[in-house]
């Protein structure tokens, strides 16, 4: 019996680790997005991944893998956000990037998009303090709208909440966003 | 099909314009990030349209949201450190290990304790005295059931116990106690 088991266990490890292996970039993507550094954000897959491993057997074959891994990771951060309130740590990289009296403004013009590599290095940093600004719940549904790009019903299935919420909280986000990044980008 | 879409949005927009609802510029507002999207229903794609038609300030905020979509949108992925997945694939093995032991470790326990159960009851039935009048069912067929139950879970179960012998050596030996019981209980 111990054996049969064994056998079952090992295939579903491996069957876990293929969909992992195949949904990596997106749950690292995912992470990343939410936490805002590479350190937490791994933590954080560490621990969502042991926990999603022990629920795989509540996992229905056929489902989106990374969209469950993506609200078990949410849950996770949240659970950790609960217990520990953030510290507000002000970056000094972003301010010291950009010369006197020029702002990222002169420089990128989204609306041409033409350097989109030149884009990324230079906005990355000061996009990613915006979104870490966001309240939780707000910064998920962007990331999932606006990074992994997922419609409205697929993030309310994601996160299992009605489509209103995601709604409000997508024109929330955005709208802090909006604000937030004003000064880099000419509109 | 996108000239379908474009007329029926028309017609909705004649019949909203028509009975244009009570909705102040916030209200329209609110519903201009759905409408970057293209997530709002007909009719009230047509009033949000029709109101950007008429509102600067509402124009502005949804170029702005669509710079927002457009920025994150062009965000480059992220890298994680080299060891990194190779280190989760061995937390996840670690896991399946440690998972497989205490499933091992609950089946063997069960087994254990089920075998003990066996034990603390042949001894009670041993040890009670003989009831006159109670013919119907026969102690050692008691015995032999709670034997057979430990036995086969212990078998089942590779535990400590298994070494005692085999399902079928339980029940073999069960149908020839039985036998032996029969002839010894046959006073009468």
């Amino acid at each position: 019996m111990i054996s049969i088991l064994n056998l079952r266990r090992n295939a579903e490890a491996e069957r876990f680790e293929e969909l992992v292996a195949e949904h990596h970039a997106g749950i690292y993507r995912f992470a990343y997005r939410l936490t805002g550094n590479r350190d937490d954000a791994e933590d954080l897959i560490q621990e969502a991944l042991i926990e999603a491993y022990e629920a795989f057997g509540r996992f229905s074959r056929g489902t989106h893998f990374d969209r469950w891994v993506f609200r078990i990771m949410r849950n996770t951060y949240l659970d950790k956000v609960r217990a520990k309130p953030p510290v507000r740590v002000e970056s000094l990289t972003c301010a010291s990037s950009i010369s006197d009296g020029e702002t990222a403004r002169d420089i990128i013009d989204l609306r041409g998009a033409a350097d989109r590599e030149l884009f990324a290095k230079t906005l990355d940093g000061p996009i990613q303090e915006a979104l870490q600004t966001l309240p939780a719940e707000f910064r998920i549904v962007v990331i999932l709208a606006d990074i992994h790009e997922l419609s409205y019903e697929e993030i309310s299935q994601t996160l299992q909440c009605p489509i209103g919420t995601v709604r409000s909280r997508l024109h929330r986000g955005r709208a802090i966003l909006k604000d937030k990044l004003k000064r880099y980008v000419r509109f | 099909m996108r000239w379908v879409f474009d007329l029926t949005v028309l017609a909705v927009n004649a019949f909203a314009l028509r009975e244009t609802p009570d909705m102040e510029c916030e209200e329209y507002n609110e519903l201009l990030s759905a409408y970057a999207d293209r997530a709002l229903g007909i009719r009230k794609t047509s009033l949000v349209g029709a109101h950007l038609a008429s509102c600067e300030r509402c124009r502005q905020d949804l170029d702005e949201i669509q710079s927002v979509r457009k920025m994150l949108r062009a965000l480059a992925d992220p890298e994680p450190s080299p060891e990194f997945w190779p280190d989760v694939r061995l937390n996840i093995r670690a896991a399946s290990v440690s998972r497989r032991r205490s499933v091992s470790r609950v089946i063997g326990s069960a087994a254990t304790w089920g075998t003990a159960a066996a034990l603390v009851m042949a001894v009670i039935v041993l040890s009670a005295p003989k009831m006159p009048g109670m013919g119907t069912v026969s102690p050692p067929q008691t015995i032999h059931c709670y034997a057979l139950i430990s036995l086969h879970a212990s078998t089942r179960a590779e535990s400590p116990f298994a070494d005692k012998g085999t399902l079928l050596d339980a029940i073999f030996d069960s149908h020839a106690a039985d036998l032996a019981d029969d002839k010894a209980f046959d006073v009468d």
